[in-house]
């Protein structure tokens, strides 16, 4: 099943082999460096599903999240969480306002995994 | 249950102070009562002496006069009868106030003349105790005394004896006790204080206070204080009761040895000490007051003193056990209090330590996950794509990248281990001192800033005319100035100016680096050549940072005996001052 997926995350290696694996897998793929941006690409072009990093420059994932669940428009869309922190730390915005987490380094695969389920269960 | 020893101890030398002064306290009230008890008891003794001497000297006087009556007597000068001697004997009677009569007696007792009514011309007084005295050869005799009926009289007999010592008569007085009080005119101050005698009988020939004792009621007691007396032993009693005057008395009792009799010298106790038992009662009272007063008082210091203890104690076992936010919170300014506020500031440290810690380990696990993600994540593509038969995509683009991102991993551990290293201790820095000169250093470390930025102003404010020689490890140096310029550059906007200048002052060399960049916020200055602090504006602009540049650049200036300081305004800029000693004035090196 093709999905709109937007990935938002300042390390260009990892936005870009994300954008490349779901390339591979059939999806249409956006990126965005850091959350300002990443909300930005959003409202003009509402994606199926967010990657999002937690800790970013101007705009950290805890807050692109929370802003994300205040617009009507943007409020649908699943979330899900990449991340190197160690801890459960302030960093994460509220259990129930995102999907998913991966802690990196992360395995491909199980996130190909998650996008497949939560894009079908969107369309659903 | 520790908190309570030291409070026990503190209870116990608050005890040590306060019971020597209670036992002094009650060893002075004790003394003053023993010393009014002395005092009365010599008074008595000295008193009851002097009334012996007295009495004595009145028997004396007394004895003489009946000689003389005796003499006149038997000269026969103008005695016909019996009558006339009468008249005679009472004429002199007269002058002796205590004395009733006398009675004149032959050598067989018989009596020839009295001036006494219950004596009778012819009675035979052979048989009376005292006068067997003078039959075994005493001239001079007192007898105990003579009671006969309600009535009580004292015979003070002498002998007249011729040259060839035989009996030829005998002269008695009769005194009557009642009227003694002549005999010793002295009186004493208390009203209940009396003094007299007693015979050998132990009957109370003379009482002061008492004249009309009946008769069953002038016998002395058994074991009265009188009895030792009686053997010859100066007695003193602070306390009996007398069933005669029915009172509690004190006094003294002597012998008056040449007639067997004892004087007594006594004081109603209550007149003489009550006084004193009140005063001393007083003074118990007040003293106990004062010593629960005092107590009180110093229980109540005590627990002021131990509190601020206790206080630290509960918030060093909180920190203990994690509570890294506990404070004693202690105010004042007394080496408790100061203690507390120490304590207070070391806890703070360490809370912001652990702060810093956290933070740190939080940063360096995303700095090093981000590169490994990247690693991984490329090869778990390409391993996909060889798997499913797709196109590869650009490899070599791939295996730099991952060079990359190795890089950028062994960068990171060799800054972490570099910031162990010189926490764990100042000297492992190794520094190599030689002189330099800093003006050098600061043009070699700049060239590179002013060939590759372009974005800033480097503004030199720099005398090249004269050399900065210090005592420095160059290659040290230059790293911390490439880490200010770099801050500076990384902080400032696109078009700022970046000042370097370079100054002596008071055998001092002075490194100004100085920017137009975000600055810092005001109470975070202090804090951010610290391990692993990070001002909280730099997080969003740089969260790559660990908080270690700023540190390193103090430990080795600090290695440097100088000193790194900054002064910053948030959205106006910042400065940064290094201090260096000039080579002159580092005459060991």
């Amino acid at each position: 099943m093709m999905a709109h997926i937007l990935i938002i995350d300042d390390e260009p290696t990892i936005n870009m082999i994300l954008q490349e694996v779901l390339r591979d897998e059939g999806h249409e793929v956006s990126s965005a460096p850091n959350g300002k941006m990443g909300l930005e690409v959003m409202r003009q072009n509402p994606p199926d599903l967010v990657i999002c990093d937690l800790r970013m420059p101007d705009l950290s994932g805890r807050a692109v999240v929370e802003t994300m669940r205040t617009e009507p428009v943007l409020q649908p869309i699943p979330v899900i969480i990449t991340t190197g922190a160690v801890y459960d730390t302030d960093e994460f915005p509220p259990a129930e306002l995102y999907q998913a987490t991966f802690s990196k380094p992360f395995d491909l695969i199980e996130i190909i995994d998650k996008v497949q389920e939560l894009v079908e269960a969107r369309t659903r | 249950m520790k908190q309570f020893s030291l409070r026990n101890r503190l209870y116990v030398l608050i005890l040590i102070v306060l019971i020597p002064l209670l036992f002094l306290q009650l060893f002075a009230i004790i003394s003053r009562y023993d010393r009014a008890l002395h005092s009365e008891i010599d008074a008595s003794l000295d008193f009851a002496e002097a009334v012996n001497v007295t009495f004595k000297n009145y028997l004396r006087d007394l004895w003489n006069t009946e000689y003389s009556i005796a003499l006149a007597l038997t000269a026969g000068e103008g005695f016909n009868s019996p009558e006339q001697i009468e008249r005679y004997m009472k004429g002199i009677a007269r002058m002796y106030p205590a004395v009733e009569g006398f009675i004149w007696l032959d050598r067989q007792y018989i009596v020839l003349a009295s001036t006494i009514s219950s004596i009778k011309r012819g009675d035979n007084l052979a048989n009376q105790r005292y006068l067997k005295q003078i039959f075994y050869g005493e001239d001079q005799v007192v007898s105990d005394l003579v009671t006969e009926d309600t009535e009580s009289f004292l015979p003070v007999g002498r002998a007249l004896r011729d040259n060839n010592d035989q009996l030829v008569g005998i002269i008695v007085a009769i005194l009557e006790p009642s009227r003694m009080d002549e005999i010793v005119p002295i009186s004493r101050n208390d009203e209940r204080s009396a003094f007299g005698f007693i015979d050998r009988k132990g009957m109370i020939v003379y009482h002061s206070l008492l004249h009309d004792l009946p008769i069953e009621k002038k016998k002395m007691w058994n074991g009265s204080p009188a009895t030792p007396a009686f053997h010859g032993i100066v007695n003193v009693s602070a306390k009996y009761y007398s069933p005669i005057t029915e009172d509690y008395r004190m006094g003294a009792y002597i012998p008056m040895s040449s007639l067997g009799w004892v004087t007594f010298v006594t004081s109603n106790r209550h007149d003489v000490l009550g006084q004193v038992i009140l005063a001393t009662i007083r003074d118990m009272v007040i003293l106990v007051i004062v010593a629960i007063l005092s107590l009180c008082v110093a229980l109540r210091v005590g627990n002021k003193f131990l509190k601020p203890i206790r206080v630290l104690q509960q918030t060093a076992q909180a920190i203990s056990q994690g509570e890294l936010e506990a404070r004693t919170l202690i105010q004042g300014s007394d080496e408790l209090a100061v203690t507390g506020q120490i304590f207070d500031e070391m806890a703070e440290r360490i809370q912001q330590l652990e702060i810093s810690r956290t933070r740190f380990l939080q940063t360096a696990a995303h700095e090093l996950r981000n590169p490994m993600a990247g690693i991984k994540g490329l090869l778990s593509l390409v391993r996909r794509r060889m798997a499913q038969g797709k196109p590869l995509g650009d490899i070599t683009q791939m295996l730099e990248v991952m060079d990359r991102e190795i890089d950028r991993l062994s960068n990171l551990l060799n800054q972490i281990i570099e910031a162990f290293r010189t926490q764990r201790d100042r000297t492992q820095l190794s520094l190599i001192l030689k002189k330099v000169n800093l003006i050098d250093v600061v043009f070699v470390t700049l060239k590179p800033f002013q060939l590759t930025v372009h974005q800033c102003n480097f503004i030199r404010d720099i005398d090249t005319s004269s050399d900065i020689w210090v005592a420095g490890d160059s290659v040290r140096l230059e790293e911390v100035i490439r880490n200010l310029l770099s801050n500076a550059v990384k902080y400032s906007p696109n078009g700022g100016n970046i000042t370097i200048r370079l100054t002596t002052d008071d055998g001092n060399a002075i490194l100004v680096v100085k920017d137009q960049g975000i600055g810092i916020p005001q109470e975070q200055v202090g804090r951010i050549f610290d391990c692993f602090y990070r001002a909280s504006n730099l997080e969003r602009r740089d969260p790559g940072g660990m908080g270690l540049g700023l540190y390193i650049c103090k430990e080795i200036i600090e290695g440097h005996d100088g000193t790194i300081w900054a002064e910053s305004e948030e959205g106006v800029g910042s400065s940064f001052y290094i201090k260096l000693p000039l080579y002159k004035n580092r005459e060991e090196i």
